[in-house]
């Protein structure tokens, strides 16, 4: 690091010690190559130097600049603290805690924080970390996923377009080869480890498509919708999902809308006594049928 | 080196921090690091021997310590200014600001959205924006507590109850924020019921600003209400089951079922995450849970008859 020049290939293999010399020429590629990779995640870029006929020369790390970067005023280290400190135990700390840490080298320690206990961030996701890279350097990843109903784990190849926390939750949201369809993927459900392919992605997320509006299943092409009568002062989770603009304590015909129909049907049972679904047939008729299961198996015990 | 990746990470930041905190002692620079004594006298010792290859003594990191038990950088070499933000680094500081710009709170809105652009110009343009916080709660809610902490005033909310499914009108004095498992919650003394309730942020439909109030102080004390326990029994094929609900102690029966224990405060919303499994899922025990159950499907149910 930090040398004038760029450096070759059987120089650093010769002079770096960790490399053994008695390993294979491909051993060592593999190692150099993953030590390449590690650094870059460090913040360490590793440059190749081509010579005039396009021969790979050797490797430089410039000396950077990265003063500028981590120059923040005192109000702004204030709230990075506090961002480093709402990041404890969530799989996001080491990263945000060393980030802290170089930027007090420059713009000075960071205020003690007496509050941190107070707010926390709900991300132990190991997933998280994976497919915030692969977001970044625009590859596809893989993965086994069992979803809702998937009888069991299947694995999915896809391009990353987004991760976000929705309702106590996270969720990735991209482009699913096998499915050719975008589809959006419960991050606690990723079974094992994310893989980071060196794949291009073959569909970058338009430009128009809303995280948000995806996550909480506004968008048009997968809804199950039902008109409902709510009572005055009842239902108020239907009302809070579905943006009822009514006043509460008045009794509202809504139209509730969700994901699936099996999905709608526990968002309606739940509501009880308060609800009463008017069509579409087909729906009533599964809130009945939910309704009166769940009283059959229920009775049968007391 | 893959091992060590997190150290070496440490030590490229701690030669710059020792050269602003010049004549810091061990057990200082240990505890900013988040590491033992012990361990940041490793260090200390491994950067000694740092250095461009061909380790001639002038192309050394000179690092002095054993003196006083205080540490004087004498010659950095090349680690005299930190590495530069990783992407994992800022992507991790954006999501946390990102949080907190959904959190009421003293903080300085400008500065943070300030920050937030300032970090993304870190990132490649397709990563901008695409790690996001949707946490439901309505600008307006966000703006009135915010404004009501400050100046001490009384908030009227709409609150939609979690665990009773019903909407009240409450006039609250609100005492401070809370974030955990994912939610953002309101601790207030609600002058309706005369106690301190605990309000999620993103079931309060309206919030509008009272009068300026003189409440005597009251200590954030939550009392912990007793906590009973359900056994339950989950379909094989309704997995999905286990997402509305923490089900502890799971296992799956020779029958392919799943069984577990739901820890619960309240029945009446017991009893609603129940009907949500829309059949799915089955109170084994206790019996007194089991009739609840069944008489609040029941009810349901004669709206249609």
């Amino acid at each position: 690091m930090g040398a004038a020049r760029a450096v070759s290939r059987a120089e650093i293999r010769r002079l770096v010690a960790g490399y053994d010399p008695e390993a294979s020429d491909t051993a060592f590629e593999r190692m150099f190559e993953r030590d390449k990779d590690e650094l870059r995640g460090m913040g360490i870029p590793v440059e190749t130097i081509v010579d005039v006929n396009g021969e790979v020369e050797g490797y430089l790390i410039r000396r950077q600049n990265a003063t500028s970067d981590l120059d923040f005023n005192a109000d702004e280290l204030a709230l990075l603290a506090l961002a480093a400190a709402v990041s404890q135990e969530a799989i996001l700390e080491a990263s945000a805690t060393n980030a802290l840490r170089k930027i007090e080298t420059i713009s000075g320690d960071a205020p003690e924080l007496f509050h941190q206990a107070r707010m926390r961030m709900n991300a132990t996701d190991a997933a998280l970390m994976p497919l915030m890279a692969a977001l970044r350097e625009q590859v596809v990843v893989t993965f086994s996923y069992q979803g809702r109903n998937d009888a069991r784990p299947e694995k999915r190849t896809v391009d990353p377009w987004g991760v976000i926390a929705h309702d106590g939750a996270w969720y990735f949201i991209g482009h699913d080869h096998d499915r050719a369809a975008r589809r959006t993927f419960r991050i606690s459900r990723i079974q094992g480890a994310v893989t980071i392919t060196a794949q291009s992605i073959e569909k970058s997320r338009p430009e128009e498509l809303n995280l948000v509006d995806v996550v909480r299943g506004e968008t048009p092409e997968q809804h199950s919708t039902a008109r409902v009568i709510v009572a005055a002062g009842h239902g108020a989770a239907l009302r809070v999902a579905n943006h009822c603009e009514e006043s509460p304590f008045e009794e509202v015909e809504l139209k509730v809308s969700a994901v699936t129909d099996e999905v709608l049907v526990s968002q309606i049972c739940a509501a009880g006594i308060g609800v009463q679904v008017i069509a579409p047939l087909e729906i009533r008729e599964k809130v009945m049928a939910a309704l009166k299961a769940i009283a059959d198996s229920h009775e049968g015990l007391s | 080196m893959s091992t060590s990746g997190p150290r070496l990470s440490r030590l490229m930041t701690m030669v710059p921090w020792l050269m602003t905190h010049d004549g810091v002692t061990i057990q200082e620079t240990a505890d900013h690091f988040g590491i033992s004594a012990d361990q940041c006298e490793k260090d200390l010792w491994l950067l000694v021997v740092c250095g461009l290859p061909g380790h001639m003594p002038d192309q050394l990191v000179d690092i002095q310590f054993w003196d006083d038990g205080r540490i004087h950088v004498i010659d950095p070499q090349t680690l005299d200014r930190p590495l530069r933000l990783s992407g994992d680094e800022v992507m991790s500081l954006l999501v946390a600001l990102r949080l907190l710009a959904q959190v009421p709170g003293a903080h300085d809105r400008d500065v943070l959205y300030g920050l937030i652009h300032r970090l993304e110009q870190h990132l490649e343009q397709a990563a901008v924006g695409a790690v996001l916080i949707d946490s439901g709660v309505r600008a307006q809610v966000l703006i009135t507590i915010e404004q009501a902490l400050e100046d001490s005033a009384l908030i009227e909310l709409v609150y939609a109850s979690g665990t009773h499914d019903e909407v009240t009108a409450r006039s609250v004095q609100p005492m401070g924020v809370r974030v955990d498992s994912g939610f953002t919650y309101l601790e207030a003394y609600c002058l309706q019921a005369e106690a301190v309730r605990t309000f999620r942020l993103d079931r309060i439909l309206e919030a509008t600003m009272g009068e300026s109030v003189s409440v005597p102080e009251i200590a954030l004390t939550t009392t912990e209400a007793i906590s009973m326990v359900a056994e339950v029994e989950i379909q094989e094929q309704a997995r999905w089951v286990m997402d509305l609900v923490q089900v502890e102690a799971v296992s799956q029966g020779p029958d392919g079922k799943f069984y577990g224990e739901i820890a619960y405060r309240d029945l009446d919303w017991l009893v609603r995450i129940v009907l949500s499994a829309g059949g799915a899922m089955r109170v084994i025990a206790p019996t007194s849970v089991s009739t609840e159950v069944a008489a609040a499907a029941r009810n349901a149910l004669s709206a249609y008859s």
